[in-house]
C-alpha cells in the first residue's frame, strides 16, 4: 500500500510544481512551458494509475489463488 | 435555410432517433431507467463519465479562456488528474456501497450514510439549484452554439426550446439508455475535430504551433505569463486543489458511478480519462489561435473564440459539423442533469417529504413528470434571466464542493464526523460563499496589506477550509461528550 501511496503522490508533485517552475523557465519544446509540463503529467498520471491497476489486479489474483488454494 | 443549418438540423434529428432508440425492448424501472441496472461496462461508463466531465464549458470555455487569459486557462488540463487519482480509490468504495443499498440519485448516498432524512433533503435541496445552474450554462452555451453556427438564422431562444424538447423526448422514454447511445457519437466527433481544428488552426494561420507561440510572445507576451495579480500562480494551485476535490461532487458525475457493472470498471475508466484530457490541449491550440486572429471579443463573448474562428476559416459545411457536434456536447450532460434532478425530485424530495410509503412505480411515474417540469422551469430562467435567481443558482453550484468533508469522513473505516457537524460545516462554508457573492467580500478587502500569494486564493478554497475546521470541531466535541457521558454511566 506504502508504494501506492507513494506513486500517487506523484501526479501531485508533478502539477503543483509546474506553476513554480514556469516562472523560470517560460517555454519549452517550443510551447509554453506549462502546456507542455502539465500534457507531460498527464501521460505520466495514467502510466500511474495503469501501474497501480496491474499491481491491484496482480494481488487479487494472487489473493484468489491462495484462497482457493486454502479450500482444496 | 443555409448549408451549415441542414447539417445541424439532420444532427439533432440523429440524435434524436438513436436516443429513442436506444431503448430497445428493455422494461425501464427506475433502476433501470435511472441507472441502467447498473450493467454498464467499462466502455460505456468512460463514455458517461466523460460526457458529464466535457461538455459545453470545455469546448467553449476552455478556447475562450485561453484567448482572454492565455496561461492561467491551464488549470482546467491539471485538475481532471489529480481528480482520477483520487477517484481510483473512491470511486470503487462509493460504487460498493451503493449497489449494496440500491441507491439511486446523488442525495441517497448522503441520506444513507448519515442515516439521516434531513441531510438527505439538504442534500438534494442544494442538488436541485445546482443542477439548474447547470442546465441553464448548457442551454445558454447550446443557444449560442446554434445562433452562430446557422449564420444567425435561428435565435438562441428557438435553439433553447428545440433542444430543450429533443432531450425532454428522448430521456423519457430512454432515460440513461439515451444520453450512453449519444455520448458514444459525441465523443468520436469531438476528438476527431479538436485534434483536427488545434492541429490545422496554428498551422494555416502561422505556420505551425512553435511559429504561433512566437508571434503571440512579440505582440501580447502578457498571455504567455502568469499575472502577478488576479489570476496568479496562487490563483492557479488554489483553484487546482479546489477543482480536483470537487470534481466528483457533481450530482450526474457522482451518479455516473452507479451506472457501472463493478468496481473494475471504475478503475479502468479513471485508468484512461487522464489521456482523453489531451483533448482540452487542442482545445487550448485554437484559442491561442483565435488570440491574433478573431478581433472584438470582450467580455462573455470570449467564449466565441473557437465559433468566430471556425466561421472565418472553413465552409458552411464544415461550420455545421462543428455546430452540430457543439449541439451533441450539450446534450449529453444536459440530459444527465434532467435525469438525475428528477430522480432526485421524485426520490428524495417528493417520497422522503411528502409521501414516504410510495411504491417504487409511483416514484418512477414522478420522476417522469418532474423531468419535463423541471426542464421547463430552467428553459425558462434560462430565456429570462433573471439575475437574483441565476446568482442563486450558481452559490448552489458551488456549494456541492461544500459537500466534500462529509463525503471524506464517510470513506473512513470508522467514520469520523457526525450528521450536526456536517450541517455545522456546510452552514459556515455557505456563510463565506454567500459573503463572497453577495457581499463582494475578498481575502484583499479582509487583509489589505497581505501579499497577492495570499489574496489571490479562490474564495471557493476558504470555504472550504472553514467548513472542515467547523465540521471537525464540532464532530470532536460531540464525540468527547459522548465518551464522557458513557464513561459517567458506566461509573454510576
Amino acid at each position: 500500500m506504502k508504494l501506492r501511496l507513494l506513486l500517487a503522490a506523484l501526479p501531485f508533485i508533478g502539477m503543483y510544481s509546474g506553476g513554480t517552475l514556469a516562472e523560470h523557465l517560460p517555454m519549452l519544446f517550443g510551447m509554453p512551458f506549462l502546456l507542455s509540463w502539465n500534457l507531460i503529467w498527464m501521460a505520466g498520471t495514467a502510466a500511474v494509475l495503469a501501474f497501480i491497476l496491474y499491481l491491484d489486479t496482480r494481488d487479487e489474483a494472487m489473493n484468489a489463488a491462495n484462497q482457493n488454494g486454502g479450500r482444496q | 435555410m443555409n448549408v451549415a443549418l441542414i447539417i445541424i438540423i439532420l444532427f439533432a434529428a440523429f440524435a434524436l432517433g438513436i436516443g429513442l432508440f436506444a431503448r430497445r425492448g428493455k422494461k425501464l424501472s427506475l433502476e433501470q431507467w435511472a441507472v441502467g441496472g447498473r450493467g454498464f461496462g467499462s466502455l460505456l461508463t468512460f463514455l458517461l463519465m466523460a460526457g458529464e466531465a466535457f461538455s459545453t464549458f470545455t469546448f467553449l470555455g476552455a478556447s475562450g479562456w485561453t484567448y482572454s487569459k492565455g496561461i492561467p486557462a491551464f488549470y482546467i488540463l491539471s485538475y481532471g488528474c489529480l481528480a482520477y487519482v483520487i477517484g481510483y480509490w473512491m470511486l470503487p468504495a462509493i460504487w460498493r456501497y451503493s449497489k449494496e443499498r440500491n441507491l439511486v440519485s446523488f442525495a441517497d448516498y448522503f441520506a444513507s450514510r448519515y442515516e439521516s432524512r434531513s441531510i438527505g433533503v439538504l442534500v438534494s435541496i442544494v442538488a436541485v439549484f445546482a443542477m439548474v445552474s447547470l442546465l441553464i450554462i448548457q442551454l445558454r452555451g447550446l443557444g449560442i452554439i446554434v445562433s452562430e453556427m446557422s449564420y444567425g438564422t435561428i435565435p438562441p431562444a428557438v435553439a433553447i426550446w428545440i433542444s430543450a424538447i429533443l432531450m425532454t423526448v428522448y430521456m423519457t422514454v430512454s432515460g440513461i439508455h439515451g444520453s450512453a447511445s449519444i455520448a458514444v457519437v459525441k465523443d468520436v466527433l469531438i476528438l476527431g475535430l479538436a485534434i483536427f481544428l488545434g492541429l490545422y488552426l496554428p498551422l494555416h494561420y502561422y505556420g505551425g504551433i512553435g511559429a504561433m507561440f512566437t508571434r503571440i510572445n512579440e505582440v501580447h507576451p502578457e498571455l504567455l505569463r502568469m499575472p502577478e495579480h488576479g489570476f496568479n500562480l496562487s490563483w492557479y494551485n488554489s483553484t487546482i486543489l479546489l477543482t480536483s476535490l470537487g470534481y466528483y461532487l457533481y450530482p450526474h458525475g457522482f451518479t455516473a458511478v452507479y451506472v457501472a457493472r463493478d468496481a473494475k470498471a471504475l478503475r479502468r475508466n479513471v485508468v484512461m480519462m487522464p489521456i482523453y484530457q489531451v483533448l482540452i490541449a487542442f482545445l487550448f491550440l485554437v484559442g491561442f489561435a483565435a488570440i491574433l486572429t478573431v478581433h472584438g471579443l470582450e467580455g462573455a463573448q470570449t467564449d466565441l473564440a473557437l465559433l468566430r474562428l471556425v466561421k472565418q476559416t472553413f465552409a458552411p459545411w464544415f461550420v455545421g459539423i462543428v455546430g452540430g457536434a457543439g449541439l451533441l456536447t450539450a446534450l449529453v450532460p444536459g440530459s444527465l442533469i434532467m435525469l438525475n434532478a428528477s430522480t432526485t425530485i421524485a426520490r428524495n424530495i417528493y417520497r422522503e417529504g411528502f409521501a414516504p410509503r410510495a411504491t417504487e412505480q409511483q416514484v418512477a411515474r414522478v420522476a417522469r413528470i418532474a423531468l419535463p417540469l423541471f426542464t421547463l422551469v430552467v428553459v425558462y430562467f434560462t430565456l429570462v434571466g433573471g439575475a437574483t435567481f441565476v446568482t442563486l443558482a450558481i452559490f448552489s453550484s458551488s456549494l456541492l464542493t461544500q459537500l466534500l468533508p462529509m463525503l471524506a469522513s464517510s470513506f473512513l473505516k470508522r467514520p469520523f464526523g457526525t450528521r450536526e457537524a456536517a450541517f455545522g460545516g456546510i452552514v459556515a462554508g455557505a456563510i463565506v460563499l454567500a459573503l463572497v457573492s453577495w457581499r463582494g467580500v475578498t481575502l484583499a478587502s479582509l487583509f489589505p496589506g497581505a501579499p497577492a500569494t495570499l489574496t489571490s486564493i479562490n474564495p471557493g478554497l476558504v470555504a472550504l477550509f472553514a467548513n472542515a475546521v467547523v465540521f471537525i470541531a464540532i464532530s470532536a466535541v460531540q464525540r468527547a461528550v459522548r465518551a464522557r457521558m458513557a464513561t459517567s454511566i458506566e461509573s454510576t
